[in-house]
């Protein structure tokens, strides 16, 4: 049937079918095993070059860096007693700042203090004290009311004192001296 | 049964499956020699760049610590320093409490009362340092009343005589009274809260790995620094 169909088929064409002769030479001539060989020869080929590379450029190159990061980490290690020193001041250091914030600093406080009577002869530092909220209070005596301008004009050129308030002014009649307390912050 | 001869399949092997097996064969040395060997150089040179990174990094790790070399006198002083007036894992309570009164009656002072809270020396830490791996330096603080009486002068040397005694005090409240409206013959008297501080740790070895953990291109607060030196100046 497929003979037939074959048959029918050059019956049509203009074409002579190959001969015998001419099929072995076209077999012959056909390099499709060639081909095949060189297309898994090609694989492999570059498979090896990328072998040869990994081989002789990469691997090297990486084993270098890690020999000289050992190296290095060898010659850090020989700075340890200094690092180890330079960290526990660091660490000690960052712990112990924030308490010393906390310190009332009371040489620097009667230093101010007596500068905010300073060429007032008429008045005196009756106390000190501090109160919770970090502020400081001064209690002072004074002959007369106006006085406490002198005091607060002087608060005026300590760069140091800020937010002065005079919380209390009373009059002793017993005595007839002035007790004022003075408020302030100091920021140093 | 028809005779099936080797002339007439090796055209067809030839034409249709070896293509396929050709195709199918360069395609398994893609897959399993080509792809994972170029993964493993990729991989490779990824690992180097990183590498050279860190050599980098440890280049310039070096080039820090020689020059904190240079100031090692300096961090070896500071560091004794801290650890004289801030020392770790005694309490001292007795020696600190001796070294306040003996400046009072250095400066004529009359210690009327002192107090030391037992129970706030063991729990109140005020500070905790601890590192990634949970090493822990504690700073306890010792907390103590002291009221002192005597001439205005005196208490005033006593207050500044406080930054020779050697430790790591602070102050955080006084009151002074200087004269008393009710008797002002009185003495000026005054009651100061001390806080010593000292340094606690619960394993010194593994604390060691956890300064070594510090960069060294971190440094302490030269304004701390020059504090404590200049308070302490008389330790030096």
């Amino acid at each position: 049937m497929a003979q037939d169909k074959q048959r029918n088929f050059y019956s049509f064409n203009l074409l002579t079918p190959p001969t015998e002769e001419e099929k072995v030479i076209a077999f012959e001539k056909d390099n499709t095993v060639f081909y095949s060989v060189v297309l898994i020869f090609i694989a492999f080929i570059i498979f090896i070059m990328f072998s040869i590379i990994h081989l002789i450029v990469v691997l090297p190159k990486k084993n270098e860096t890690i020999s000289r990061i050992s190296k290095l980490d060898e010659q850090i290690r020989t700075f340890d007693e200094i690092k180890a020193q330079n960290g526990e001041l660091y660490i000690k250091s960052q712990i112990l700042e924030p308490i010393l914030r906390e310190d009332i600093k009371i040489a620097e406080l009667l230093d101010i203090a007596s500068r905010l009577v300073e060429n007032i002869n008429t008045v005196e530092i009756k106390s000190y004290s501090r109160k919770s909220d970090g502020d400081f209070i001064v209690l002072l005596d004074m002959q007369s009311f106006l006085e406490i301008n002198k005091v607060i004009e002087n608060s005026k050129l300590i760069k140091e004192v800020q937010n002065v308030f005079v919380t209390r002014l009373t009059k002793n009649y017993s005595t007839n001296i002035v007790e004022g307390a003075l408020t302030f912050s100091v920021v140093l | 049964m028809k005779k099936i001869r080797i002339n007439e399949i090796f055209p067809f092997i030839k034409n249709n499956l070896l293509p396929i097996a050709t195709l199918t064969g360069f395609i398994i040395i893609v897959l399993v020699l080509l792809i994972p060997k170029l993964s493993q150089i990729f991989g490779d040179i990824e690992v180097i760049t990183q590498n050279n990174q860190i050599i980098k990094e440890k280049n310039s790790e070096l080039l820090t610590l020689s020059a904190l070399k240079d100031s090692y006198p300096q961090i070896a002083t500071n560091l004794n320093l801290i650890n004289t007036i801030a020392p770790s894992g005694v309490t001292q309570v007795l020696g600190f409490r001796d070294k306040i009164t003996e400046l009072a009656e250095t400066n004529s002072l009359i210690v009327t009362s002192q107090s030391f809270s037992e129970n706030e020396i063991i729990n109140n830490l005020s500070q905790i340092y601890r590192d990634s791996s949970g090493n822990v330096l504690m700073i306890q603080s010792i907390p103590s009343l002291f009221s002192i009486e005597g001439k205005y002068d005196d208490i005033i040397r006593f207050i500044k005589g406080l930054d020779l005694i050697g430790d790591f005090v602070v102050i955080k409240q006084m009151d002074f009274i200087v004269k008393d409206r009710l008797n002002p013959l009185a003495t000026p008297k005054t009651e100061i809260r001390f806080d010593k501080f000292l340094f606690n740790s619960t394993n010194a070895e593994l604390l060691r790995e956890s300064y070594l953990q510090i960069p060294s291109t971190l440094r302490p607060s030269e304004e701390f620094l020059e504090y404590i030196n200049t308070r302490y100046k008389d330790l030096l």
